[in-house]
């Protein structure tokens, strides 16, 4: 029974491959709909984080945007006064910083690349208790690290401590959710700022969330790393306005895409109408001689899997390529819509075939 | 239930549709099937013939009455009644029944690719060169059933309806769409089938037909007329 089953089902994708034209253009058009809605429901998932994280913050959090200057070739380097004040932002729990890009590790055995984050009060943002006391490290739940592999930050020794949960995040405030699992989050001292790389400095800077600041120590940090040629616009965490509008034109995009992809899944029904009209005679034959409900449902089983394998096999492959668990979850509930479409296309098939091989023992 | 009837079907009825759009195709009729006869289903468009045959043939389910296959009551299970289908009953229809798309010798193959157990490829080959020989074809066992004349069409499907070795040959309207000439050769395969022993139940409207079997049935607004031989 299984080897006829399989036979259908090669026979019913052998019956869409015969109509390859119009199902190699539906499938690439399906697929590129089902990629887009996964993106953009990502987009909408992290904008939405995002809005929950400044939400969370406060109204009194502030954060920074940064600008350079086009004129300026040289990338800014922050002196002694900006340190001092991004030191005195993150120590004794007023505000919290991170690096997530620019760190230059000073010897890393290993390939992960590290996350620093300096003052305890980034736990708001991190989806598992920072480790204490600093300097200390937490691995990512997806990393094999070997334990000799010495982890050295800022000429600091760090230990490591216990590793993250699977799925483990970051939320920033500009960036979105960052996935942990790759990586190694590195708590460090206040005090180490001065010893970074004036990239991861600058960065730092840009980072640095302030927790119910006054005013003269917003403005007095943002002239300080203006004069070291950093321009950092200040703006309340909890004014979401501009995340809400970036949220709704992702939900129109989103919209688009669905109809995008309802579309090509109406001219898969379509399709579907076809081949079993073209196919009656066939399958008319096959009941008569004994192939029974079950045996014509795997047959067309194999139609619809020769149709949607690309979307689902485009969803997978995207999904591989980042291991961020909102991106995954996005293309998680593209896929699960790509087989809905399929399942959908079966039950129009199934009910056309009854329809078509009325009487013709199938049915009785 | 007499043991020398190969199919029997008692005061059959047959409905299609509900309320005002009802058409009761079958009204209690009562055929049998001996072994090795040839039986001969006439009347006008319309009466019931084809619904007769594809009661009998396991092709419609009865809307009351009862009919036995081979001394035992037609099952109900689907599985059941396909697999019966497929060993006992081989089906030769007017307009033929064949795939296109594909060669004779494949046409052929349909009923054994859901026998139970399954041939091997070897012994359907076999098989399907055997049939098609039987009804003179065997210089077309490679040639798509598209590219073939109406005449060698309906052999194809006789030779379908064949391949298993059934019991009980339906024949529906097998002349219908054909010359007198190639009527007439089709007619001397279809006989060929009931000297090798299978019966063999042929609706028509030809007399030369109906004239060639050993009983005649007429069927009048789906009732049983009169019967001969």
């Amino acid at each position: 029974m299984i080897v006829l089953c399989l036979r259908e089902c090669g026979a019913g994708a052998g019956a869409a491959l015969r109509r390859w034209p119009i199902v190699v253009g539906l499938t690439v058009t399906a697929s590129v709909a089902a990629v887009m809605m996964g993106l953009v429901l990502f987009t909408v998932l992290t904008e939405a984080t995002i809005i929950g994280t400044r939400t969370q913050l406060g109204s009194h959090a502030v954060a920074f945007t940064p600008f350079y200057r086009t004129s300026s070739s040289a990338a800014p380097v922050l002196h002694t006064e900006a340190l001092a004040r991004l030191q005195r932002g993150v120590a004794g729990g007023d505000g919290y910083s991170t690096v997530i890009y620019n760190v230059k590790p000073n010897a890393v055995a290993t390939a992960p690349s590290l996350l620093l984050v300096f003052g305890e009060r980034a736990s708001v943002a991190l989806s598992d208790p920072v480790c204490a006391p600093t300097p200390c490290a937490q691995p990512g739940a997806s990393l094999v690290l070997d334990p000799m592999d010495p982890l050295s930050v800022a000429g600091l020794s760090v230990p490591m401590g216990q590793g993250l949960r699977p799925g483990a995040t970051l939320i920033d405030p500009a960036a979105g959710v960052i996935s942990l699992d790759r990586r190694i989050v590195v708590h460090l001292p206040s005090q180490t700022l001065v010893h970074l790389d004036p990239l991861t400095q600058q960065e730092a800077a840009a980072r640095l969330v302030l927790i119910d600041p006054t005013q003269p120590e917003v403005e007095d940090f943002v002239r300080a790393c203006a004069a070291d040629d950093l321009l950092l616009l200040p703006s309340p965490v909890g004014d979401i306005s501009s995340f809400r509008s970036a949220t709704v034109d992702a939900l129109v995009t989103l919209a688009a895409s669905v109809a995008f992809f309802l579309l090509a899944l109406a001219a898969m029904l379509g399709l579907t109408d076809d081949a079993v009209r073209s196919e009656a005679v066939d399958l008319r034959v096959r009941t008569t001689y004994g192939a029974t409900p079950v045996v014509v449902a795997w047959r067309w089983a194999g139609f619809v899997m020769a149709l949607m394998a690309l979307p689902t096999a485009a969803l997978v492959v995207v999904s591989s390529l980042d291991d961020t668990p909102a991106l995954r979850t996005a293309l998680g509930w593209a896929t699960a819509v790509v087989v809905l479409g399929g399942v959908g296309v079966w039950c129009r098939a199934q009910w056309q075939t009854a329809r078509a091989v009325t009487g013709v023992g199938a049915l009785v | 239930m007499s043991t020398t009837n190969i199919v029997e079907a008692s005061d059959i009825e047959v409905t299609f549709g509900t309320g005002r759009a009802v058409v009761r195709a079958l009204r209690g009729v009562s055929v049998t099937l001996r072994p090795g006869e040839a039986v001969a289903l006439r009347g006008p468009s319309g009466c019931g013939k084809s619904t007769l045959m594809r009661a009998i043939g396991l092709r419609l389910s009865l809307t009351a009455g009862s009919l036995a296959i081979g001394g035992s009551p037609a099952p109900t299970a689907r599985s059941s009644r396909a697999r019966l289908r497929n060993s006992f009953f081989g089906y030769v229809e007017q307009e033929f029944g064949l795939i296109g798309r594909l060669s004779a010798q494949a046409n052929v193959a349909v009923p054994l690719e859901y026998a139970r157990p399954r041939p091997g490829a070897a012994q359907r080959r076999e098989c399907t060169t055997r049939a098609l020989t039987q009804v003179g074809l065997h210089a077309h066992l490679g040639d798509r059933v598209s590219e073939l004349s109406g005449g060698e069409r309906q052999r194809v499907a006789i030779a379908r309806a064949l391949v298993n070795e059934p019991t009980v040959v339906l024949a529906d309207e097998p002349t219908g769409a054909l010359d007198s000439a190639t009527a007439g050769d089709i007619l001397t395969v279809l006989l060929g089938v009931r000297d090798r022993g299978a019966t063999l139940l042929i609706a028509t409207h030809d007399e030369r037909v109906a004239a060639a079997c050993d009983r005649t049935i007429d069927l009048l607004d789906g009732r049983i007329q009169a019967t001969s031989g």
